[in-house]
């Protein structure tokens, strides 16, 4: 059964099935854009479940004319950025003296070298490099960041990145020229 | 090509992003610069760590039946319009509203009773002074029988 139909049955006739099947179809891609913004693979897990339950309820004005993964990825970039922002305003919160200061310090979410040595499997350099890449990421401005992403985690074309983003191509191409030259700077700069 | 523009284009060249010509001279100058190697290998990680990443994100086959649990919980009448936040309020609120209630309830069905004694005794001086004691001291002191008697 093609997206629309599937759609279409959700929406019409609330099929649970259908969005399992949708689900299932899209997880791993949901979860991977996710990843490229969260410090921890859970924090992707728990995203990836609040994506699909924004889809679900946003699904009735959904306009077949884009493509449904083109929607699914606007709804996981924008969950995930609003997911960031919410944490940096709770680390500010403790920082200024409310709540359990040492764990949010070392909370996986505000703190990647936590989150990067937390994961199994790593050698002692790439904890480094993961923990420094998504240290620069973070320093990206957003859509930089979000054309980055998309491009590296989801190996999505020019054109798609720019569907997603609803921009042009051309400047597709200058976001990731951007991002691609202030992370270089970031991770030698981080480095010296 | 110089050390600052090989490491300008460094990472579109590990992205295979330039024209032959650009790469080649990029692998020129990196092939003789041992700075501008070091930077090389040190960013060639970068789509290591990221490949890593992506290879966490396994198939989860519970993933589905989770966010369904949590779609069919969200879409009970009570929990419809209100936010776990908003939930929580609205109970407080709600105990506090039952409070006061009580609390009001008491003093003014007290009060009701009190009323009808004064319509049956017709003595407002009753309620005034049980409540807002004129009388310097004793509350037992005021002489409720004998006005009672008079008026009668
Ligand atoms: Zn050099």
């Amino acid at each position: 059964m093609d997206d629309s139909t599937l759609v279409r049955r959700i929406v019409d006739e609330n099929d649970h099935k259908a969005f399992s099947e949708i689900m299932d179809k899209y997880q791993r891609m949901v979860m991977a854009t996710c990843r490229g913004f969260v410090a921890s693979h859970s924090e992707a897990q728990d995203l990836t479940q609040d994506v699909f339950i924004e889809l679900y309820e946003s699904l009735s004005g959904f306009r077949h004319e884009s493509k449904l993964s083109t929607w699914i990825y606007r709804i996981a970039v924008n969950k995930s950025l609003n997911y960031l922002r919410k944490k940096k305003r709770e680390s500010l919160f403790v920082s200024f003296g409310f709540g359990t200061k040492d764990r949010s310090e070392l909370s996986p979410a505000t703190h990647p070298i936590a989150a990067a040595s937390a994961e199994p499997g790593f050698g002692l350099e790439e904890l480094e490099m993961k923990a420094m890449l998504k240290n620069a990421m973070r320093k990206l401005p957003e859509n930089q960041r979000i054309a980055f992403i998309l491009s590296k985690y989801q190996d999505l074309s020019y054109r798609e990145i720019a569907e997603v983003m609803e921009v042009s191509v051309a400047s597709v191409e200058s976001l990731l020229f951007r991002a691609k030259t202030n992370l270089r700077k970031f991770l030698i700069d981080s480095k010296k | 090509m110089n050390c600052k523009t090989t490491q300008k284009l460094m990472l579109q060249y590990i992205d295979g992003e330039l024209n032959e010509l650009l790469a080649g001279e990029v692998k020129g100058h990196i092939s003789g610069c041992s700075e501008c190697y070091q930077q090389f290998v040190r960013l060639s990680r970068i789509q290591g760590v990221i490949d890593a990443e992506k290879a966490e994100c396994q198939f989860d086959p519970y993933l589905s039946a989770r966010v369904l649990a949590r779609l069919s919980h969200r879409n009970q009448p009570h929990s419809v319009l209100l936010s776990s936040r908003r939930y929580v309020l609205a109970v407080a609120f709600s105990v506090a509203a039952v409070f006061v209630g009580v609390l009001l309830g008491g003093f003014f069905s007290k009060v009701d009773i009190n009323l009808m004694q004064i319509q049956s005794d017709n003595s407002i001086e009753l309620l005034a002074e049980e409540y807002f004691p004129t009388t310097n001291d004793n509350f037992y002191d005021i002489p409720f029988n004998e006005n009672d008697n008079e008026n009668q």
